[in-house]
């Protein structure tokens, strides 16, 4: 047999092999777990207030801050996709920094910005607080959880919200102006509704980024019961007080959270794509 | 409205044009030829407010367009490429530009209809754009920019692709509008028989400078030299 067709031959094989044997990997894991755990050990778990306390505080957080990445996102990819200006390209490097810094130099660099970053005669934190009260601190409280979240899944909204809008033809909008648009206006009437898919795909990768970070939270809002605590800390604190079947309690429940919103963000977009083509 | 050009210079990649200067009076139409390449549909973009002009005005009715966004010229571009919107349906986009003058209801819809009727697209109303073919497009993208009813229509080869029956039917679509609106009409074509039933004056844009040709003289050999691709 000629080398080429023996290549051809064994092409989709060998292809099929390697992705097959991430994918077995993966589920490998997820069925270690479930394995290792029993349905009491979740019922024992969940039943102690501290942990519903903090999955309660895990899907409000992680919500405030996905809404929120997703306006801040939207202008931000608007000006990235759309304008032209000087310096896009250093704008577009400082818009990945939070991507690509590690977790735990995004936490410091909050802890440092807030606490330690003289505005006068003092930190942002010593502002808040001289102003507002001591509620109004940030540090260690659940507002820096929100913080953050924010400052890592906005980076990523940005990203997937931009490639959306570079997708679109500009001149859609150009056309629009000359029927008698504002910017604005072909903002809100022709960009914005065709990126709709792009912004809910943006929204359901921050919500998921968030429920999944860690590094930030521990050293900006530190990880206290009840108080700052949210699943993914919580299974750090599970392991430090040596309890692992409660840290791999989590784990499932927050791989099972991530699973139900990015399939439940994908079946919606399919629902609303097949009603277009219908009507 | 009278549409005047003084001088002006834009250029682009692959392209520099200088020096247009040309007058179109009120409810007559111009063509413009020329080869691909030559910047067409350039100019009328940057006519549209669309692209910025290097050099020289724009006016149209007496008023300098230099400050005036493209939303506020009055102008109905067809563009090349029909350029729909794909979330909206032919119904909305014929309304497109009515609504956003603040046009609703019965009104609106009599007008959407009116112009749909015209251009035999009213069976499409309900559809959305990216379903249709491309003569269909560029019907809808015509009567988009017509049902705004703008004082200058400009028609970057708006035939081009069609049949021959739909063509002679979006022809007399344009010549009734221009009479009935007295609108004035910027049209960019290759083809001679178009240029010669529409045109009341022609220019030739070659090698950035533009020069008169006499509609009227299209068919004959010598005359059409410059409008070859």
């Amino acid at each position: 047999m000629p080398i080429a067709c023996l290549l051809t031959c064994l092409f989709l094989p060998g292809v099929g092999l390697m992705a097959g044997g991430y994918v077995c990997l993966i589920l490998g894991m997820l069925l270690a777990g479930l394995g290792f755990v029993s349905w009491q050990d979740a019922v024992d778990l969940f039943g102690k207030p501290e942990l519903r306390s903090a999955l309660g505080l895990t899907f409000l957080t992680c919500t405030i801050s996905s809404l929120m990445s997703i306006l801040v996102a939207v202008p931000a990819a608007f000006l990235l996709s759309r304008g032209r200006f000087r310096g896009k390209s250093a704008l577009d490097t400082v818009l990945d920094i939070p991507v690509i810094l590690p977790p735990l130099v995004v936490g410091l660099s909050l802890l440092i910005l807030f606490n330690h970053l003289s505005l006068g005669e003092k930190s942002i934190d010593g502002w808040l607080v001289h102003v507002f009260g001591e509620g109004a601190r940030v540090t260690f409280s659940p507002v820096a959880v929100v913080v953050a979240q924010f400052t890592v899944c906005c980076a990523l909204a940005i990203r997937v919200i931009r490639s959306t809008m570079d997708e679109i033809p500009k001149r859609q909008e150009e056309v629009a102006m000359s029927l008698g648009c504002s910017r604005g206006q072909a903002f809100f009437r022709v960009l914005l509704p065709q990126a709709w898919r792009g912004l809910l795909g943006a929204w359901a990768i921050a919500w998921a980024r968030a429920l999944g970070e860690f590094g930030p939270i521990l050293v900006f809002a530190g990880v206290t019961r009840g108080r700052t605590e949210v699943l993914s800390t919580a299974i750090f604190l599970e392991m430090n007080l040596g309890n692992l079947r409660g840290a791999v309690v989590i784990s499932l429940v927050l791989i099972a959270i991530a699973l139900v919103v990015l399939a439940g963000v994908r079946w919606l977009g399919r629902g609303w794509e097949r009603e277009e083509v219908l009507f | 409205m009278e549409l005047v050009l003084k001088q002006v210079g834009l250029s682009s990649q692959g392209f520099r044009i200088e020096g247009i200067s040309l007058t179109l009076s009120r409810g007559s139409c111009g063509v413009l030829m020329g080869a691909t390449g030559e910047g067409k549909s350039s100019l009328i973009e940057a006519i549209c407010g669309l692209r910025k002009i290097d050099s020289g005005k724009i006016f149209l009715n007496g008023r300098n367009l230099a400050r005036v966004v493209p939303g506020e010229r009055g102008i109905g571009l067809v563009p090349q490429d029909a350029v729909l919107f794909p979330h909206l349906t032919v119904r909305e986009q014929l309304g497109f530009s009515s609504r956003l003058r603040g046009l609703r209801g019965a009104e609106l819809e009599s007008r959407c209809r009116e112009v749909a009727e015209a251009l035999q697209i009213d069976h499409l109303l309900g559809r959305r754009s990216i379903r249709l073919s491309g003569g269909e497009a560029k019907r809808v993208a015509l009567g988009r920019a017509l049902a705004g009813e703008p004082v200058l229509l400009c028609l970057d080869e708006p035939f081009a692709g069609l049949d021959a029956a739909t063509r002679g039917v979006v022809e007399e679509v344009v010549a009734a509008h221009r009479t009935r609106t007295e609108s004035t009409v910027l049209l960019v074509t290759h083809d001679r028989g178009e240029a010669r039933r529409l045109g009341d004056k022609a220019w030739s844009l070659s090698e950035g400078r533009l020069s008169r040709i006499n509609p009227g003289m299209l068919g004959e050999e010598g005359d059409t030299k410059d409008t070859a691709e």
